[in-house]
């Protein structure tokens, strides 16, 4: 049987060169395609050379350190000095460690909290953004510069901004007469204040939603005004539906950063533990700790964890389906 | 007949109407009006902390900490921004990670293009395992994997008589097979292009990489730019990679040099703060001329 | 041809970062190039570099190279480098890290190998003690600044009060500072500095022995934590916990709130007072005595020598005159025949000199372990953080089984 895609790879004479199709050719090409769609021994996917880069690079840049950790996890491994095999050791001392389970609550706590915070503010900043006001470059410009400075700048910008004593946000609460509480001083205060750093932050998400508002047709909008919806009916039955994909999206990337969120945490801190957010604690125990084969134990039990979350949001949702009809075969 | 009502009617009608089109602009301006307030309000909170930042840039040392805090410094030293590039080669900095990040975003743009294009527009064996493979891999944590990426660079170096230690490579080379996240990304983007398309451009002659780069691409530039600035942003701002593998002075990217500013004994809060103003400029010019990409367009009148 | 650009820009990137290495290879022949981590900052770094230069200059045995490494991240990237088989070749050590470092056979033990070329008796007894383990001493010392009180010298004068001799016990302390203290201003405030584990030292306690052994819940410790308990709660005396967490001790005392803290001796006060809006006269204090024992707290860091560094000779050479030149250094020597120095690098400080130096001779560190951190983290979560807040305000019920339940914890990270 001829190959159906004579010209998959490599690229088809591009520029001046091409010609329009003749009436046979096309239909002899639409043949072709129909004879590909029809049940036939196949010759391997095209698609394999296409996902090959990453692949290749994973496995020449990115294994051997994920296996070496893999193996580390089972060893007792100070970091400045040779491992010694534990086993299973590590494992089941996680199992009864308390300290990891305190952080693991209050990443949990914080990001059942910040993540549909988080995904509703900047579905709402891009949805105000995606219209003709003036100063359009300027407001989204503005809402997006959280999300261009590094975790460390913002960590060092808040931690004055949260200070209790100098800092700004306390400042304004006396000049009102309130006195502000001990942010990052009282552990009650903690989840709030990071809770507050990150709809801060929210800005940044609103990119992805523009994209996806660009997508969805405005005559879907137009049928739906005539036929009487308002504001809220279209929002939630053609926008939202219609942003799906870009939803899910950030729904499993806010949930994997909630839990992978360091780098702010690592400037912050925060009294009582409240700011000891797992990835915080896996580094400490690496590096501060000497315990890189517990912490190794540590990010593969966390993996696992982040792996049953997403699961149940990709279990409930028809991210392997609602695309069917737009795949080759 | 029902055609033609009474003048006096009509008239009443027309008035309503023109009452209810005035009553509608002056709806439409309030709203306007209130929309603007809200939305400058809430930038003003964005803003403040960067207010903060560069107020303090222009401290003098003993102002930084003082109580109640200066809003407007009394006597601004702009040479803190000459000093910045006095105390550190600040321009050497930019310049590295302008070249750094410039690699890393071509690398992990294009290919992550392909390999979103290869994910999203065919169904093929092993499909599913696959992309879940490459999504777990975005939830191992980097910073414990630091420690054995190192031992791996500098053990292939040492194999190969090279070194990899000290320079770029271990930091760009990844890049080179896309990254994990702008593929989801795309790959959400991609799939919901609807098979038409393709097949118009396919009868047309062209193949499937072609297809890609003429009709998926265009149709997905957003979506790309998305990725291109979100590359950007995360090398720019990129710290611990460039810290571990980096060891010449001369060799650092701006976000290494910035720690620079916290020593053993105090920390130069308003160098510290000069630079990280100047590190930010770069992504705000970025961010500023690609809005064009994001355009408002049939969207915006569905839902506003 | 679109896509031409972009790939071209990759590989000018990828290239030209490679244009800025090469020539990295050591000299074949001549002196062995010894690199030296340090954490310094954009001025220190400038500084050390002028120092290193002054001693390739004077010698032919050893060449140095800075390799500085940003302060927060320092021993992240340090043991990421030794790990991987690159560790530097002398690299400072703060005096937690000096037991791990030497436990897992990271350091060249210097017993006996460098009294010929720096008088180890210059060194206040306690102030080697953080660099010696089991016995062993892996690293010299080329910083420390002991522990004082500063006080605010117009608020003893507006209240009648002697100022301090350095003869005061904590009892004697607590005593003054209630004298201090009115219902807006408070004698004392404490967030941790000075360690807890001070008043432990001076009843004759303490939380590990020089051997090893966890002694956190012995009964001249427990009695030191009651001391340390009852000041840091005591609200006739002492601003209360959390007001001093949300006010900062420094700057409570800096704007005339807080009448005496505790600080480092090279710490720059003085500097702060003067230039904050209502000025006052600073003084300084040696720390009060225990009922046992007259001691303070003292930080120290190290410069050690790689274990990997081949040419030992040369490398101990090289350490010995690096940390002679640090002597020379703005920094607080930490030798006996220093301290006064003090006054040279900060005239401001020129009034203290004899507090600092005797403070400096009653001086000591932490028995630090191997665990040194985690420890420190048990020990601060466990124990000091609720003494010092008397548990949140709820209280801390009988200190003697709050240290017993630390001691087992402890005893667990040390068995491990």
């Amino acid at each position: 049987m001829p190959d159906p895609r004579p010209d998959a790879l490599p690229d088809a004479p591009t520029g001046p060169t091409r010609r329009t199709r003749t009436a046979h050719e096309r239909a002899t090409r639409a043949a072709e395609l129909a004879a590909a769609a029809a049940p036939r021994r196949r010759r391997p996917s095209p698609a394999y050379l296409y996902i090959a880069p990453w692949f290749v690079a994973f496995a020449l840049f990115a294994l051997v350190p994920m296996v070496m950790s893999l193996v580390m996890s089972l060893t007792d491994w100070p970091v400045i000095g040779s491992p010694t095999w534990r086993g299973l050791g590590n494992f089941t001392e996680l199992a009864r460690d308390a300290q990891f389970w305190k952080s693991l609550w209050v990443t949990v706590r914080f990001g059942v909290v910040s993540v549909p915070l988080g995904m509703a503010a900047a579905l709402t900043v891009a949805m105000v953004l995606n219209s003709n006001i003036r100063g359009l470059s300027l407001y989204r410009t503005i809402y997006y510069l959280p999300a261009v400075v590094s975790g460390v700048a913002v960590g060092l910008i808040w931690r004055w901004v949260l200070d209790p004593a100098a800092g700004l946000v306390n400042g304004a609460l006396a000049a009102v007469g309130v006195q502000g509480p001990g942010w990052l001083t009282d552990p009650a205060w903690v989840l709030p204040s990071y809770t507050m750093v990150a709809l801060w932050g929210a800005g940044g998400g609103m990119l992805t939603y523009l994209v996806a508002l660009n997508e969805v047709p405005r005559d879907l909008g137009e049928a739906a005004t005539l036929q009487g919806a308002g504001w809220w009916a279209r929002l939630w039955f053609v926008t939202l539906p219609l942003m799906r994909p870009i939803l899910f999206y950030n729904l499993v990337m806010g949930i994997i950063g909630a839990f992978k969120k360091f780098n702010d945490a690592y400037v912050l801190g925060g009294a009582g533990g409240e700011g000891n957010f797992l990835m915080l604690h896996i580094y400490r125990t690496a590096f501060e700790h000497f315990r890189m084969g517990y912490a190794s134990a540590m990010s593969w039990v966390f993996l696992v964890i982040v792996l049953a979350v997403t699961g149940l949001v990709f279990r409930f949702s028809d991210f392997w389906t609602f695309s069917r009809g737009n795949e080759e075969r | 007949m029902t055609t033609t009502a009474p003048a006096p009617d009509r008239d009443r009608v027309l008035a309503t109407a023109a009452a209810r089109r005035r009553e509608q602009r002056r709806r439409t301006w309030h709203r306007s009006v209130a929309k603007h307030l809200a939305l400058s309000l809430v930038a003003l909170s964005m803003l403040l902390p960067f207010a903060w930042m560069i107020t303090t840039s222009l401290k003098a040392d003993g102002d930084v900490f003082a109580i109640p805090p200066q809003w407007i410094p009394t006597d601004p030293q702009w040479q803190h921004y000459r000093e910045v590039f006095e105390a550190l080669p600040f321009a050497r900095f930019f310049l590295n990670t302008a070249l750094y990040t410039t690699a890393v975003m071509a690398g992990e743009v294009l290919v992550s293009i392909v390999v979103a294009y290869g994910f999203a527009r065919f169904d093929f064996r092993g499909k599913k395992p696959l992309f879940l493979f490459l999504l777990i891999t975005i939830m191992l944590p980097g910073e414990i994997t630091i420690v054995p990426g190192y031992i791996f660079w500098a053990e292939v170096g040492e194999t190969l008589g090279v070194q990899l230690i000290n320079t770029y490579w271990p930091l760009i080379l990844p890049a080179l097979g896309g990254q994990a996240v702008h593929v989801f990304f795309l790959f959400q983007f991609f799939r919901s292009i609807p098979r038409d398309f393709a097949e118009a451009a396919y009868l047309n002659g062209a193949g499937w990489w072609a297809i890609l780069w003429r009709v998926f691409v265009p149709m997905s530039k957003p979506a790309v730019v998305t990725i291109a600035v979100t590359s950007f942003m995360g090398t720019w701002n990129a710290f611990l990679g460039p810290l571990i593998y980096l060891n010449d002075v001369e060799k650092f990217t701006v976000q290494v040099g910035l720690t620079m500013f916290r020593g053993q004994f105090e920390t130069d809060w308003p160098l510290l703060m000069a630079a990280t103003t100047l590190s930010v400029i770069p992504m705000l010019v970025l961010f500023f001329t690609m809005q064009r990409y994001f355009v408002p367009s049939r969207a915006s009148e569905a839902v506003r | 041809m679109r896509h031409r650009l972009p790939t071209a820009v990759a590989a000018l990137a990828l290239v030209l970062p490679l244009a800025a290495c090469g020539g990295d290879a050591d000299a074949e022949d001549g002196p062995p190039t010894f690199t030296v981590a340090t954490w310094a900052n954009e001025t220190e770094a400038d500084e050390l570099d002028a120092i290193l230069d002054g001693l390739n200059d004077a010698q032919d045995t050893y060449r140095l190279e800075q390799m500085v490494i940003p302060g927060g991240e320092y021993y992240t990237k340090l043991q990421t480098m030794i790990a991987g088989r690159q560790a530097p070749d002398l690299f400072w050590l703060s005096q937690e890290y000096v037991p791990a470092y030497a436990d897992n056979g990271t350091l060249t033990d210097l017993t006996g190998r460098v009294e010929d070329a720096i008088d180890l008796d210059d060194y206040p007894p306690g102030s080697l003690d953080p660099a010696t383990v089991g016995g062993a001493l892996y690293g010299l010392p080329w910083i420390g600044q002991p522990y004082v009180v500063y006080y605010n010298a117009d608020r003893f004068a507006e209240a009648d009060l002697a100022e301090p001799d350095g003869t005061w016990t904590w009892t004697e302390f607590r005593e003054v500072a209630r004298a201090l203290t009115d219902g807006t201003r408070y004698g004392y405030a404490t967030t941790g500095t000075p360690p807890v584990a001070l008043f432990a030292w001076g009843e004759g306690g303490d939380y590990v022995t020089a051997d090893g052994e966890v002694v956190v819940d012995s009964d001249a410790t427990v009695a030191g934590l009651e001391l340390a308990h009852a000041i840091a709660n005591d609200a006739t005396a002492t601003m209360p916990q959390g007001l001093a967490q949300s006010r900062g001790v420094e700057s409570a005392f800096v704007d005339g709130t807080v009448a005496m803290m505790v600080g480092g001796a090279a710490d720059d006060i003085e500097r702060k007072v003067a230039e904050s809006g209502d000025p006052f006269e600073v003084g300084m204090a040696v720390m009060p005595a225990g009922s046992v024992e007259h001691v303070t707290f003292n930080w120290t860091a190290s410069t050690v020598l790689s274990a990997t560094v081949t040419d030992t000779e040369a490398g101990l050479a090289a350490l010995t005159d690096l940390t002679h030149a640090m002597f020379d250094w703005k920094i607080p020597a930490p030798v006996s025949s220093r301290v006064g120095d003090i006054a040279d690098v900060n005239p401001q400080k020129a009034y203290a000199v004899d507090v600092v130096t005797r403070s400096a001779e009653i001086a000591r560190g932490f028995h630090n372990q191997p665990q040194q951190n985690e420890l420190g983290s048990v020990i601060w979560e466990q124990l000091e953080g609720p003494i010092l807040s008397d548990g949140d305000g709820r209280g801390v019920g009988d200190l003697a089984d709050l240290a017993a339940a630390t001691a087992a914890k402890m005893r667990e990270v040390v068995d491990r």
